[in-house]
């Protein structure tokens, strides 16, 4: 995807910590589960960062991550083929 | 072996606002709890429950009852639900909504609800026992729809109703009414149902036959059908399949009543602790581990390849807050026989 592209999930959301993982509520779609790195990622879809942007601050939160740019890229690619921007 | 997921907290609940409902269902659950002469729950404790549910951090309260619409401080709690943000939803008999009320709640960021509607207005006001309550739903149903809150309706099936589920749904298209929806749900042996179950009880039969209306309402009326609770997928035609919601009671799915007690289900009785003197989390968590080991269900359901949660665990009481399902009969040896009813 266009690493300038400013992703805006397109529902209200929240996201929680859960025993196993990170949970997901999208308003009126439903439910995700995610890895911390995903459910950081997903946190940051509020239409101010471009994927670009967001790729820095995973760099940022989890510097041991070896290609952040695929894992936000990787997400924004599921989120959009499911609907969600 | 099939096993259960466990969740720090359930992702939506049912919060039973207030035990205090104007209709008189002929099969209500709640009807041991003598609905109409039950008193109100102070608003400082329906406070203090989403206070617990906020902090054990569930995402969505469905606002349920008896009737939330009766209660005297609804706005009241719906207005302190929507600020400690949670996303909110109600379950409601529907005749007090009118388009004021669905401005309000979408003024709280409500932006689908549950009404329930069992049945064409004769049928409809034979189970609820009040005339006049067909017209005050549709006019409920129509008020939300008006307002941009999407209505998923409610059916309960019946002996007198089984059969007009799509003739239910036709009216409301021929009357301009635009529902998102339709879940027809289980019969159970609880509250005014349970006195004269066996007479009262749908065979299997009975179920069987309204899989073909929800079909009909699907590809004819353009309505999303489906069975709204659980029920065996051993004992329905495969094509059927997708037509049942199922249940997710005990991971994702709570029960909240009007003291704090927390149940997996809205319709079976007891508790597994109270919100008010033990945190959710820690009810939820270790609390539910026996049902969610599954070990109570017919040892065929446990090792099942097409896990449907063995039916409906609210369908067949037994004196606990599960069983299996009222057509999976366990017999000797661990195999499961299937009842079919006439």
């Amino acid at each position: 995807m266009d690493s300038k592209f400013v992703s805006k999930i397109n529902c209200r959301f929240k996201i929680r910590q859960d025993l196993n993982g990170f949970l997901g509520f999208f308003q009126g779609k439903g439910v995700l589960t995610f890895n911390e790195i995903g459910a950081f990622i997903v946190g940051q879809m509020t239409g101010e960062k471009s994927l670009r942007e967001i790729e820095q601050s995973v760099k940022e939160a989890f510097p041991a991550i070896n290609n952040p740019g695929s894992e936000v890229n990787d997400i924004a690619k599921q989120l959009r083929e499911s609907g969600f921007f | 072996m099939n096993k259960l997921v466990s969740l720090k907290s359930p992702i939506s609940v049912n919060f039973e606002v207030t035990p205090v409902c104007d209709l008189a269902c002929e099969f209500c659950f709640n009807a041991e709890m003598e609905c109409k002469k039950s008193s109100h729950t102070p608003l400082k404790r329906v406070m203090s429950i989403l206070d617990k549910l906020a902090e054990a951090e569930v995402f969505e309260v469905r606002l349920f009852g008896g009737e939330f619409f009766v209660y005297p401080y609804w706005r009241e709690a719906l207005e302190y639900a929507d600020k400690l943000d949670f996303f909110l939803s109600f379950v409601s008999n529907g005749t007090h909504i009118n388009a004021g009320v669905a401005q309000e709640l979408v003024a709280h960021r409500i932006i689908g609800g549950a009404i329930s509607l069992h049945g064409t207005k004769e049928i409809h006001e034979s189970i609820t026992q009040v005339a006049g309550s067909f017209n005050a739903v549709v006019n409920g149903i129509r008020a939300c729809v008006e307002n941009g809150i999407g209505i998923s309706i409610l059916y309960t099936l019946t002996k007198g109703n089984y059969c007009s589920v799509f003739d239910t749904c036709r009216w409301l298209i021929e009357n301009g009414i635009e529902i998102d929806e339709i879940n027809v749900g289980r019969l159970t042996p609880y509250g005014r149902a349970k006195s004269d179950w066996e007479q009262v009880k749908l065979s299997l039969h009975d179920y069987l036959s309204v899989f073909p209306q929800l079909e009909r309402i699907r590809d004819k009326l353009g309505i999303l059908a489906g069975f709204g609770d659980a029920f065996p997928l051993c004992l329905l035609p495969v094509k059927y399949h997708n037509y049942v919601i199922g249940c997710w009671q005990g991971t994702g799915f709570g029960h909240i009543d009007h003291l704090g007690n927390v149940r997996s289900c809205s319709i079976a009785k007891g508790s597994y602790g109270n919100i008010l003197e033990t945190p959710l989390t820690e009810i939820w968590v270790e609390r539910l581990a026996h049902f969610r080991s599954l070990k109570w269900l017919p040892a065929k359901c446990q090792t099942c390849g097409n896990f449907c949660g063995g039916g409906c665990s609210a369908s067949c009481y037994n004196g606990g807050m599960y069983a299996p399902d009222e057509f999976i009969q366990e017999i000797k040896g661990g195999e499961h026989g299937q009842q079919v009813c006439v």
